[in-house]
């Protein structure tokens, strides 16, 4: 073993707690990034396997381009395509309540005799005779039962789209892949769904290779204008397009995690080769070599990587687990239906967890190990000399800083449209903000020593001038502190500003007094109709109805949602144009060949006012004229809003999904909504809604959106303040001779205390100060160009002062956790035996 | 897999099946097959099918009078029932081809529920349809399935109709000689073939009861068409040819269920050149003794049915083939002895892979016969049946 890999490991070793806080920071930067990458990959096997699922070996779908379709088109696709085995499918759902919880469940409505093949290795085991004999009798898998507390045998009361009925799950069964559904009988499905005659896709099963080109032109004859062919391996890509944007976003937090990490490596790496200068100097006099001590510290570098990497994968696995049901949620709630997974690491996930690990650490020792170099053969260390040239690596530091936002400014200037690059430039924005960070406390602790040292108490003059000298040392931590405390704020700030919007726009829009709309959110589903309608209107407490109806258009691929809208004078002004001249938008509200576009619509289709854009409807392609621009957060792939005109002129179509009712003056609501009540007691599957009621409903849907941006800045937060405990401990450590000295000359332990918590507090709340604008700064990104970027949401931003609370107060309480141990140390040193070293 | 986790599951199983479905399909669903990949789907379908049959069907108990063309159309009050066409068709080169269309009707349950649903229905239809292209050695065969639905499959007595998707079973009473219709295409097959018969039909067993075991009620009725004079046109891919040739059609009803012993069923049906017509069918037990309720007929030129008994016939086999999918190997050459009609006669497919591999797995396909009655050479074109192999 040679003599500088052994002197090497002594020192490792002997620098136990240095190391394991080094290989800490680098394992929890790990996880966050693997965690969020298992988290994503366990989202999109859930689709996968929800497109798979219980449809096996199903290659193909036909659905309707809008809701579903009568079955009777099942009769030509089976005489089209015989030996692509279609099997018809009812997808409904229903709502019930357990254990004091309302859970919602979809169901799946099969044909046993031609459908998939229900659980593992054989069906044989399972009563499919009785699934299709015994009306609301329903099978559920082993996954479901277990997490519903469901068993077989058991009835359960259900809310359906039709109503309360009651179904009995006659058997559990076990899938391959995670069915999170109940699955029924297709006529059972039917009866709940209140929809017979009508099927929402067809399963099919293409024999041959998938790559070959389909011919078959009797399919294409049978599927007609309305209905569409779809490859599943299509929808999974689309599913992937959807969800894009917003795995970004958690991408782009997981690397800021990580970089804080790679600070924490360089911070240590840098000490460890502080510490040893003496013995480099030795070394070089023994005669090794500059690049093998190089090579040294940069292999520390890679092993504490490499263990940084095991143990991070290891928690990021852990953190997935935490993570993945938030994430489910959102994805669900926002995009697709997607199942819950189990939690699935790939052995290319957790490689990439070792590869990041290991190459932020040897690129954060680049440094540190170039300094080992310099030094000359038994070059005598005096600390002013290494300080001095710290200082100049605070310029270096401060000078790349201020080029790394030269640079996130030209990329902001040269694109547009690139999420990327948007991403890119305020990754660079927020590594010069904390570049720079050093230099600034210390310019600002330079300041505060020239004016108001005078007047300060000895503890807290001593703590601003020691942390001053001591900024090499610990800047990179309190840089590190700042980073993660400015993005917590940032992004509270964003969400702050984006829930403002939001609610702003909820209550613009949502100018009715009360809603009635149908219990499922279910495209296919619209059956408010005119008699009801007119049923409304004649109760003398209301003045007007809207109505709003949906259907669904596929745009390139894309699944739109055109809004109908018929909309009285007082519900026009829940509109909010950007653009657009609104007298001339009213004007031609309802005359063919107009429509207005959602903010998002407009800039993923680079649509303006005036542009023609080319609407799919039943009766063929029809060419509209955009006439504004309007602001709307309920869809990120955005909106086409057409007249109740249009909606019946190119769809032929009266229903509606939902009406708003807008009470006569002088009405008292309460009056209004039991005569409501008492008008719709029939209709089980229509639901009255008072405006409030339905606005907390839908922020409640944003709130737990940003839950998991919360848990991630949360936790970088918590990476840094580990970054802050870790340099304290490492000055601590090296300054206990002057400690000692106090102590020696008198100073109680109280008063040592008192001076090690104010250097504390001083360097962090200088950090604070220089992260708060930062953090605006990377709201106002985040506002300005991501958000716009990711969905093309334009907000104003707002300040709320919530947003900075907990961030400071963690990284203060973080930062002063971090001294207890240090300080704890620095009293009970014994002075004569510190002072004798010296 | 099946057979490894539980023996008594797969013996429960496939006497379960055997029970209900057997004789009445008169096809054998084998749960341990080679293809993994379908089992559980075929297993699903069977198992639906071979669910036991509830008590409120009607029975076949006691011989009934037939009435024509009332029992042409369906039972309702039987659990199962089928039209069975098979028969030999030339075109107008004289190339051979042998044809089988079968629909199955069968029923959960006797009561229809109240829904809204068309889905909820007691009723699922079969298809079998195939083409033996003897020139060219090659089987097509299409299954399909499906509950009753009023745009896909149904049954219906006026007229008498019974059909799956665009595969029809029609009887028209008002032509003359009144004649049936079929039609039935699959990919780039198309049948469509017009049947008519100057004879009265026969009717199998006791007066068209025909028992299959000891037990009351264990039997179904049973009527055949031996010889039905076939006209039509027959497409292959892009060759179109108008066919004509002669066909069998059996038609039989019933609730009953096969005794525990009986593993399986060879049938067979020939018609002579001299209008003479054959069928018999072997029961066969599990301890490889054929059962005592095998029975057929012998029709006469001038069409006298004559009632064959078990004890009647006997029946060597010449040759076997094993099938390469499946493995199965399947008799391939007879000689029926039929001493007391001073009968012999020895049949061969005319193709060799003939067989059934969809949820149903069987052999049935077209044969050639080379007889001697009386000691005179008599030839003869036939269809085969072999179930529980």
């Amino acid at each position: 073993m040679s003599l500088l890999f052994r002197a090497s490991a002594r020192h490792l070793l002997h620098h136990r707690s240095q190391c394991l806080l080094a290989v800490t920071g680098i394992a929890l930067g790990v996880a966050i990034v693997i965690s969020i990458q298992i988290t994503q990959l366990s989202a999109r096997t859930a689709f996968a396997q929800s497109l798979e699922s219980i449809f096996g070996r199903a290659t193909h779908q036909i659905s309707a381009i809008d809701g579903d379709f009568d079955e009777a088109r099942l009769a030509t696709i089976r005489i089209a395509v015989p030996h692509w085995h279609p099997t018809p499918v009812v997808d409904t759902q229903v709502e019930f309540d357990r254990d004091g919880e309302r859970h919602s469940l979809p169901v799946i409505g099969i044909d046993p005799l031609t459908g998939p093949a229900l659980g593992t290795g054989n069906g044989a085991g399972l009563d499919l005779t009785r699934l299709m004999r015994q009306p609301g009798s329903a099978l559920i898998s082993s996954h479901t039962a277990t997490r519903l507390g469901l068993r077989s045998g058991q009835s359960v009361r259900v809310q359906g789209p039709r109503g309360a009925s009651e179904l009995e799950i006659i058997e559990v069964f076990d899938t391959r892949v995670i069915v999170d559904a109940l699955v029924v009988d297709i006529a059972t499905a039917q009866e709940l769904a209140g929809r017979p005659f009508r099927l929402s896709r067809i399963e099919l099963q293409r024999p041959g290779e998938a790559n070959d080109e389909i011919s078959e032109p009797g399919l294409l004859r049978a599927l007609g204008p309305t209905l569409r062919l779809t490859d599943r391996r299509q929808n999974l890509a689309s599913a992937e397009q959807l969800t894009h944007a917003f795995y970004t976003n958690l991408d782009a937090l997981g690397m800021l995690a990580l970089l804080v990490g790679a600070f924490m490596i360089y911070n240590t790496m840098t000490f460890l080769v502080v510490q040893r200068q003496t013995l480099y100097a030795r070394l070089r006099a023994l005669g090794v070599s500059r690049n093998a001590i190089g090579g040294q510290i940069l292999t520390e570098a890679l092993l504490l990587g490499a263990i940084g990497g095991c143990v991070g994968n290891a928690i990021g696995y852990g953190l997935a687990q935490l993570l993945s049901e938030p994430v489910a949620q959102t994805v669900s709630d926002h995009y697709i239906g997607a199942a819950h997974s189990a939690v699935v690491a790939s052995p290319g996930l957790l490689l990439l967890g070792m590869l990041l690990a290991i190459v932020s650490a040897v690129c954060a020792a680049i440094l540190p190990a170039w300094q080992a170099t310099r030094l000359e053969p038994a070059q005598i260390v005096r600390l002013s000399v290494q300080e001095s040239e710290s200082q100049s690596v605070l310029s270096y530091a401060a000078a790349i800083g201020v080029l790394s936002a030269l640079l996130g400014m030209v990329l902001l200037a040269m694109t547009t449209h690139s999420l990327y690059a948007g991403f890119a430039a305020l990754g660079c924005l927020v590594v010069a903000a904390t570049l720079l960070t050093p230099r600034l406390v210390q310019l600002m602790l330079n300041a505060i020593e020239r004016n108001l040292a005078a007047r300060l108490p000895l503890p807290e003059r001593l703590a601003a001038k020691n942390a001053t000298r001591s900024m090499a040392r610990i800047g990179l931590a309190i840089a590190a502190l700042m980073a993660a405390t400015a993005t917590s704020v940032g992004v509270g700030l964003m969400v702050g500003s984006f829930r403002t919007a939001v609610d702003d726009w909820l209550q613009q829009l949502m100018r009715a007094d009360l809603y009635v709309s149908q219990n499922f959110e279910r495209r296919d589903q619209a059956a408010i109709d005119n008699t009801l309608i007119t049923q409304v209107l004649a109760n003398p407490r209301v003045a007007s109805v809207s109505r709003v109806a949906r259907v669904y258009i596929d745009n390139d691929g894309v699944e739109t949602r055109v809004t109908a809208y018929d909309l009285p004078p007082a519900a026009r002004a829940g509109f909010r144009f950007i653009d657009g001249d609104i007298d001339a938008i009213w004007e031609n509200w309802k005359q063919p060949g107009h429509v207005i576009v959602s903010e998002p619509f407009a800039w993923h289709q680079r649509l303006e006012v005036g542009d023609r854009y080319r609407l799919p409807t039943p009766n063929g392609i029809v060419p509209m004229t955009v006439m504004g621009v309007y602001t709307d957060y309920g869809s990120e792939r955005g909106v086409v809003a057409i007249s109740w005109e249009n909606y019946h002129r190119y769809w032929g179509k009266n229903l509606a999904h939902s009406i708003g009712i807008y009470a006569a003056n002088h009405v008292a609501l309460d009056a209004l909504e039991n005569d409501l009540r008492r008008q719709l007691q029939a209709e089980e599957h229509l639901t009255v809604w008072p405006n409030a009621q339905l606005r907390a409903r839908s922020l409640a849907i944003f709130d737990r959106t940003f839950v998991v941006t919360d848990v991630l800045t949360l936790l970088a937060a918590l990476i840094a303040a580990l970054g802050v405990f870790n340099a304290l401990l490492a000055l601590n450590l090296e300054r206990a001779h002057e400690y000692a000295v106090l102590r020696a000359v008198g100073w109680r332990r109280a008063l040592v205390r008192r001076y090690l918590y104010a250097q504390t507090l001083i360097v962090t709340a200088l950090a604070l100060l220089i992260a708060l604008p930062v953090g605006a700064l990377i709201a106002v990104l985040l506002i300005e160009i991501i958000n716009v970027r990711s969905f093309g949401w334009s907000m104003d931003f707002s300040w709320n002062n919530s947003a900075l609370v907990l961030p400071c107060l963690l990284a203060l309480l973080g930062a002063a956790a971090a001294t207890v141990l240090p300080a704890e140390q620095a009293v009970r040193a014994d002075p004569a035996r510190a002072l004798r070293y010296e | 897999m099946l057979i490894a986790r539980s023996g008594r599951t797969y013996v429960w199983m496939r006497n379960l099946f055997l029970f209900a479905v057997l004789l009445v399909v008169g096809a054998l669903f084998r749960p341990h097959s080679e293809h993994a990949n379908s089992k559980s789907e075929r297993a699903g379908a069977m198992a639906i099918l071979a669910s036991p049959a509830t008590s409120q069907f009607s029975r076949a108990q006691e011989p009934a009078a037939f009435e024509f063309p009332r029992d042409h159309a369906t039972h309702k009050d039987f659990r199962t029932e089928w039209w069975y066409f098979t028969g030999h068709l030339s075109d107008s080169n004289a190339r051979p081809f042998g044809f089988q269309l079968t629909l199955f009707r069968f029923e959960l349950d006797r009561d229809s529920l109240e829904s809204r649903s068309a889905w909820r229905t007691p009723r699922i239809l079969l298809g079998h349809f195939a083409i033996s292209d003897i020139e060219n050695d090659s089987f097509h065969h299409f299954e399909r399935m499906s509950r009753a639905h009023p745009s896909i499959a149904g049954v219906s007595q006026q007229p008498v109709a019974v059909w799956l998707d665009d595969w029809r079973i029609e009887f028209d009473a008002q032509t003359s000689p009144p004649s049936w219709r079929l039609r039935a295409a699959q990919q780039s097959i198309e049948l469509d073939l017009n049947l008519t018969s100057r004879h009265a039909v026969i009717k199998q067993g006791d007066a068209g009861l025909s028992r299959k075991s000891a037990a009351l009620g264990n039997a179904s009725y049973y009527y055949s068409v031996p010889r039905l004079t076939a006209g039509g046109r027959l497409r292959l891919g892009a060759e179109d040819h108008h066919v004509t040739g002669q066909a069998w059609l059996d038609r039989e009803w019933s609730t009953s269920a096969l005794d525990r012993e009986q593993q399986g069923w060879d049938w067979f049906a020939v018609q002579f050149e001299d209008q003479s017509s054959l069928m018999f069918y072997r029961l066969r037990k599990f301890d490889g003794g054929d059962d005592a309720h095998s029975a057929g007929t012998y029709v006469d030129s001038s069409g006298n049915a004559t009632r064959l008994e078990a004890s009647d016939v006997s029946i060597v086999i010449t040759d076997y083939w094993t099938s390469a999918a499946t493995n199965i190997r399947y008799p391939h050459g007879w000689r029926l002895e039929v001493p007391r009609l001073g009968l012999s006669v020895a049949m061969r497919p005319r193709l060799a892979d003939q067989e059934w591999t969809g949820r149903f797995r069987y052999w049935e396909g077209a044969v050639t016969a080379v007889a001697e009655r009386h000691g005179r050479p008599l030839d003869g074109l036939g269809y085969v049946e072999l179930t529980g192999y």
